[in-house]
Order: C-alpha cells, then structure tokens, then sequence
C-alpha cells in the first residue's frame, strides 16, 4: 500500500498513552526526529487504530519549552517559584541524605509518596516499599475509582468491572461519562454500535452531559441521591418478581436478607421521589424495563462517587446487575482482575533477597486511620495528617507527576501542608503548582519517551509495552534512571545495574505466559476472555456474589446498602450545590498547557440553570462570583436548560485556573477545589468533590 | 453513472462535540495551522426537556462551490474528483471567499492567505482523512459520494440541507 510522503521512512514506535490512568497502546511516528504523527494501535481490541482528543493533542509534549529539562533547587520561599538549576549528581546526593535523615530521625513511614497510576511507577514504589521501607505509598485512586474498585471488591471479589456495552440491549449509565470523559476509545465505539443495533441508553445525572444527549432517556436527578433510585428499582425489581430467581438463588449470597432490608427501610419508589425529585413512575418503569431486556447493564463512576453517602449508592447500581443475572455474561457486567488489582499481575522489576527487605513497623496512613477496605488512603486528609502529626509525622513527600495542590479538594489547606514539610521531592514534565511548594524537582520522561510494562484494562487480561519513540529533553531522564540515581547514592545500586531496560522488563513478565519479543512484536499480549466466572466460585468471603457483603460487616459498616443523604445539603445562605464536571478535550492537570487544546475552549465555565439564571439576572456568557463557606472564584457563566436547578456544575473545575505549570497553562480559567472543604467517603476514602454548596451572584 | 465526487458525511446523531477531528486535522496538516474545522453545539427547548445537537464541519467542497466563483485572483480551483483546493501562490488574502461561503471553511493563517481543508490530499485513497481517522464515534465518513449515499441509507438517515440557494451542496443529515 501507498505510504504518504509526510510518513515515508518514519520509524514507529509502540507507546502506551500516559494522559489519563486507562492506558491506550499507540503507534508514534518518529520522522527526522520529531514526533509527526499518532495513532491507536490497530490490533488492539481496546483502540481499534483510535485515539481521544487528548491522546492526539498530547504530541505536543513532544514540542513544548515549558517542559522540564534540568533537575532545579528551590532558593525562594516555598511556592515562589524561585528555582537554580543543578546537576544530576547533586540532585541525588541531596535526596539520598535527606531520605537517610527523616528515616532516622522520625522513621521510614514520615516518608509518603504519591503517583499517577498512568504507569512506570514500578521501580520507584518497589525501592521505596521494598528498601526504604515506608508503607504509605499512594496513587490517585482516593480522586477517582476508590468507591467503584472498592464496591467491586466487596460485591464480586474482582479488581474492575467493564460494562460489555457493545452486546448490551439496555444500558443503564449513572454519573459516568463515555462521551464526556472518553477514556478507552474502544468502549465508546461500543456504546455507539449497541445503539445503531438498537439498544435502550438511559442516563441518570444531573447534567445532560455528552453520554445523556445521545441517551434514549435522559433522567435528571437531584445530585447525591442517586442510590435512592437504585434502592428503589431493586424493590421494585423484587417486589414485581422481575428477579432472576436462579441466579440469586445459587450465585449469590445475602439476597433474602436484601429483601428484607428494603422491605423494613420502606425504600419504594415513591420514596425515592421525594429524595431524587424524579416520579415514581419514571422509577418503577425504569426498573421494570431493565430487569425485562436482556441482557443489560447498569454502571456508575466517578461524577456520581463524589459524595460521602456514594459507597452504598455504588453498591446499589452494581446490584441492579446481580438482582437481574446480568453479571460477567455478554452484554452485561463482566468482572475482570482479582481484589488486589488487574491480572496477570507483574512481579516486581527487580528481587530483593528476603532478609534484605526492609521492615514495615508502622501500619500504613490509610490502615491507622481506619480505611481498612479502601483500596487507597484519602489523599484528601493528608494536609491534617501533616499538620497535626497524627497518627505519626509525615515529613517528607515524593510525587510522581501528581499536583494534589490543584487536583485535591481543600487547596488552601494543602498549601500550608506542603508549608509545614521538612522535604519535599517532585517528579515531573511539567512546574506544577505542587511543584513550586517542592524543595526538589527533578525532569521526569511523558510516556513516549520511555520503557515500560503494564497491564491494560479488558475483559481479559493484558499486559501493554511501551518504548520511546524519542529521548526526553534536555537533561530530563525517565523515571526508573531516576530511581537509579537516588539508590546508589543511597547504597543499593546492587538492585539497579541492569544492562539494558530489557533486563527488568523481563523480570516484571517473569512466569508468564508470553515473551518480551512476542510483546514487543504488537505492543501488546492479550489473554481468553473468562465468562461467568462466579460458577467456580468468586474471591468474596463466601465465594458468592455478595449481596450482604461479610467484608463490609466484619470491617464494622452495613453489610446492606442503605440511603443517607450526602454531608453537605444547600442551605438558605448557599443555597445552590457545586458539583464539576468535564470537558472532553481536557485530561485532569495534565493537558492545558498544549495550545491546540487552550484553542478550542480557553477557559473553563459554570452550567446554571436558566430558571436560576434569570432570577440572578445571569446572562449566557457574563462572569459570575460563586462562593462557597471558604473561598470564592469568579468564572463565566453558561446559561442552560440541560441542568437542574440550584445546581451549579463548573466544568473541569480542577484543571484550570493554573497559576504555574505553562505559558499557556496560566491564567485561564477558574479553579474550583479552592471552594470545596475536605469530605471523604468512610469505606472507599474517595474525595467527595461534590459536598460543596454555594451561593452566586454576577461579578 | 457512478460518481467519483468526494464528500463528507456527518452523522448528527454521533457527534459528540469532542474535537478529535479538530484536533487530529491540525497536527496532521501542521500544529500551527488555524483549526480547518468549525464545530458548534445548538440546544433547543427548556429544562427538562432539553436537546443539543453538535456539528463538525469544514468545507464541504461543493458541487458550485461559491467561493470559486468569488475568487477574483482565479486562486480556488476544484479537482476531477470534486476537492475544491486553493492555491497560495496567486491568493490574494481579499478574504472574498469567506463572505460567500456557507460554512464558514476558508481560514486564514499568519501569512493572512486563505488556507481550508484540503481533504487531507496528501494521503492515499486507502488511508482514512485525519477527522475520519480520528473521530471516535464514526460520525465523520468520507468517500465517493455513491457511497455516502450508501452510508446515510444504511443508517436511514436524512439530509437536511442537500440543497443550498439552489445549488446542490452538501450531505449533511439529520437523522
């Protein structure tokens, strides 16, 4: 076939997109050494030859002087921005004493780390668990996927769950956002295919977001209240014995005590109206028409965990699946990994003999404050674990490409958090805003400037390769050369004198049923696809699907879902509820600063309701103060009907309104996570973004 | 008779206003390009009855285009297939095109001359344009009209526009 010009002798590498946590294999394109030209990898069942907007915009890094390219010291006050640049060499030598010192003086675990699950983070948690010996290692999941990978863990025993949208005939879609937030572009042609075949969308949200303008239905709900509904559907469910009889009855475990439970809280549909605002009708038909279509599928994330009361509202959604059979068969909710993560799991890139592993003599931040079924520790209540030194002094951070500072609730707080340490560490591509409050910051690689292994998100299981298709600029080294560094000047470079990358990625694929050169060869391995597993029985307690979860009970918390209304309810001086929501070309605090992007929408803005608007005197278009108990922004005002009223959702309210990371980054929009106070769900930990009520008026 | 006339097809009820195409045109026809396509969101009715629709859309290389006709330089020309291109050596930057186009297509880079999509006519038939490559929801199909017609049949769709000020110019459908 006919190559194009522009393409001609180009030399393609296999990547796996690092701009958001769900990890797309790529093809990159590298001609006269510059990046000319991305695309999904074809063979890949999750890309399909596709990529997001994100994906695309993100060449950019390739081209941006913003970036990082040599290791800085601070010699301002914290978050001045002031920095000298420094050699490699001192970099690590200042990191290792320091390393040394806050482990002698206060012990291993004042040492807390937090990354980015978007991968290559390997070398760096294994040195810091395995040899440094601090237990609190942490990743973004408290921001994002807490209360969905915990309600999973609890219910099914498995890691994840993928909704088969392409098989489905009815898909229920509750604060989750294929459209809005594309994330595997592979699941979002499902969505579209299960439609062109027929299949019933219905979206559950306050928003009529991008995922509920193309819905069937598009249910408006008051926000927070959403497991009402799903406790009121699977009354009716059961009431109307629209059940599958069989199902519950030899794969699950709990359902009569279900039945019970929401007989005796008298959860029924017209009780839920007065809660969600949405008719008992709509409610009972809703539940009717998706426990009568089979199969169907019935999934809830992030937008809709963002409250305090979401766990069980999780759990709920999830239920719809079990009450009605749909679970891990074609079309409905297929479990994939086991409660410790996806599978096959990867061993650690480099062995430490067992004497030599250091002791974990204090339980882990997330273990000491009682989170003992979240799969994370609440980020979010860091800044007051630093601050009051309680339940022991944390004193040093290390981030891997990761801004709490703008992408956690409570910004004011984490400021004098970040004030109150001894050291601080950051590794990134970027001068974040965290970074500014860093004593150190080392130039990290993007994701198409470095090796890598990890596994990718599927039914079945597998496992992503990744290489550079460039070196990474001026001085700046991928992290595992980083990791490296610090470790010799510490004493342990025995661990980290492979001879090539490939000596530790073959450590990492060690047993497993595939070779480095088969990966290399399509970037990827994927394994058979396992249906209805809960027939060998599942990794609960019981072996069951669990209804009535002995997980939830022997942690001290009902074992049955019930309803509370979430922590923050409006009120007369603020009398609207702030909930954000997201743009589809912007990735968390990762993607403003690429210009093409700031093009398209240069700053962010908030939805309110124009029966709202009016009585404000709010026109489309004019800035708005919205203020909240403890600060306030101003943003432009976006006057719709496509929103319930005395709601107000800024959107993507944590990605913009930066005031370091870019010249294009800086100075554009709002920032919203100044206004939330710090609220966490008690099982999962997961930031409850969402718990903020505000009042508004025009600027 | 077949048609070797290409055009672009965009399917209302698919497009999700993500800028893919937007974006994936850019870096393939040049990062500092202006953006070739123009992509807006209308909403219709009140809470809670509520509908948007969203539309992608760049030149659409009309059958009469307009703006050959308006170019007093002689600069836009259309080829066998049907692409209307413009020529930036005899471009004059008097911005006429874009008071007669109906789509708001011709943009203008820094050199102020009037740049617009190409259909991406540097890549081989086999290879999708970059929107068509790029759009994740297939909203965007392009091809020889016959099998445009083809597609909006399958997807039993219906053009909304077919005709502009008499002149047939477009596909784009409702569905």
């Amino acid at each position: 076939m006919e190559v194009p010009e522009k393409l001609k002798g180009a030399r393609v590498s296999r990547c796996v997109c690092g701009v958001c946590p769900f990890r797309c294999s790529i093809e990159a394109y590298v001609k006269d050494g510059k990046l000319i030209y991305t695309r999904g990898n074809p063979e890949n069942p999750n890309t399909m030859g596709k990529r997001c907007v994100k994906g695309f915009a993100s060449i950019w890094f390739a081209y941006d002087n913003d970036r990082l390219k040599y290791p800085l010291m601070r010699v301002g006050e914290r978050g001045e921005g002031k920095f000298k640049r420094i050699s490699w060499d001192e970099a690590f030598t200042i990191i290792a004493e320091k390393l040394k010192e806050i482990k002698e003086k206060y012990g291993p675990e004042a040492v807390v780390s937090l990354d980015h699950v978007q991968g290559c983070t390997w070398h760096y948690k294994c040195f810091l668990y395995y040899i440094y010996g601090t237990p609190n290692i942490y990743d973004h999941t408290a921001a994002c996927d807490g209360t969905f990978t915990t309600a999973c863990k609890v219910i099914f025993g498995s890691f994840w769950g993928i909704e088969d949208y392409v098989n489905s005939k009815y898909i229920l879609i509750w604060g989750k956002e294929p459209f809005e937030a594309p994330r595997i572009v592979g699941f979002l042609q499902g969505l579209m295919e299960a439609k062109d075949k027929g299949a019933k969308l219905v979206v559950v949200n306050p928003r009529l977001s991008k995922t509920a303008e193309k819905a069937d239905e598009w249910i408006p709900i008051r926000p927070g209240t959403d497991g009402a509904m799903a406790l009121a559907m699977a009354k009716t469910i059961i009431d109307e014995g629209l059940y599958d009889e069989d199902f519950v009855e030899n794969y699950c475990y709990g359902f009569d005590e279900f039945r019970k439970h929401l007989d005796e809280k008298g959860y029924t549909p017209e009780w839920a109206e007065g809660i969600t605002g949405v008719p008992a009708s709509t409610i009972r038909r809703i539940a009717r028409e998706f426990a009568t279509t089979k199969p169907a599928v019935s999934s809830a994330y992030h937008g809709f965990a963002c409250y305090t009361n979401a766990f069980d509202a999780m759990r709920a959604v999830l239920l719809l699946n079990v009450l009605t059979g749909n679970v891990d068969k074609p079309g409905g909710f297929l479990l994939t990994g086991t409660p410790e993560g996806l599978e096959p799991q990867l061993k650690p890139p480099f062995r430490v003999p067992e004497d030599k592993i250091a002791k974990i003599s204090k339980p882990s931040l997330r273990e000491a404050l009682g989170f003992h079924l979240a799969p994370d520790f609440p980020t979010a209540l860091l800044p007051k674990v630093i601050l009051e030194g309680n339940p022991y002094p944390v004193k040093a951070i290390i981030l891997s490409q990761v801004n709490p500072i703008m992408s956690d609730a409570n910004t004011k707080l984490w400021i004098e958090a970040f004030k109150a340490l001894e050291f601080a560490v950051a590794i990134d591509i970027y001068l974040s805003e965290t970074a500014m409050y860093c004593d150190i910051v080392l130039p990290d690689a993007c994701y198409f400037e470095r090796y890598d292994i990890i596994q990718g998100f599927n039914h079945a299981p597998m496992i992503l390769y990744s290489e550079p298709a460039l070196p990474p600029p001026g001085e700046a080294k991928p992290i595992y050369e980083i990791v490296k560094g610090i470790a010799e000047k510490m004493g342990y470079g025995e661990y980290f004198n492979w001879k090539s990358e490939e000596d530790w990625m073959r450590n990492m694929i060690e047993g497993l049923p595939f070779t480095l050169e088969d990966l290399k060869k399509k970037g990827f391995w994927i394994g058979q696809p396992e249906y209805k597993k809960y027939e060998k029985g599942l990794k609960t307690p019981t072996g069951k699907i669990e209804v009535y979860s002995v997980l939830m009970e022997v942690s001290g918390f009902n074992p049955l879902p019930e309803y509370k209304p979430p922590s923050v309810i409006p009120d007369e001086k603020y009398p609207f509820r702030l909930i954000s929501a997201r743009m589809p070309f912007q990735s968390n605090v990762v993607t403003q600063n690429i210009p093409m992007l700031a093009d398209i929408e240069s700053e962010n803005w908030a939805e309110i309701n124009s029966r709202d608007a009016e009585k404000y005197g709010i026109k489309n278009g004019d800035y708005i103060v919205i203020e909240s108990p403890i600060d306030s922004i101003t943003v432009k005002a976006k006057v719709t009907g496509g929103i319930v009223p005395g709601v107000i959702a800024v959107v993507h309210g944590f990605g913009f309104g930066h005031w370091g990371m870019g010249k294009v980054a800086k100075g554009r929009g709002a920032h919203i996570n100044r206004l939330i106070d710090t609220y966490v769900d008690p099982v999962s930990g997961t930031v409850a973004y969402n718990e903020c009520k505000v009042r508004v008026r025009k600027a | 008779m077949s048609s070797i006339r290409k055009g672009f097809f965009v399917d209302l009820d698919r497009c999700i206003k993500c800028h893919a195409c937007e974006i994936a045109c850019r870096i393939w026809n040049g990062i500092n390009v202006p953006s070739y396509r123009t992509i807006i969101e209308i909403e219709n009715g009140a809470y809670p009855f509520v509908e948007r629709t969203n539309v992608s859309i760049a030149c659409m290389h009309c059958e009469e285009a307009y703006c050959m006709a308006a170019c007093p330089a002689k600069a836009i020309y259309k080829r066998e297939d049907g692409v209307v291109l413009v020529d930036s050596e005899k471009c004059v930057g008097c911005r006429l095109c874009s008071w007669v186009c109906p789509f708001g297509a011709p943009k203008y880079g820094p050199d102020l001359k009037m740049q617009k999509c190409t259909f991406c006519n540097d890549r081989p038939d086999w290879m999708p344009r970059a929107c068509e490559e790029a759009c994740p929801t297939g909203a965007i199909v392009t091809g020889t009209i016959d099998y445009l017609e083809k597609v909006i049949k399958e997807r039993k769709a219906k053009r909304i526009i077919s005709q502009i000020r008499g002149r047939r110019a477009l596909l784009y459908i409702l569905p």
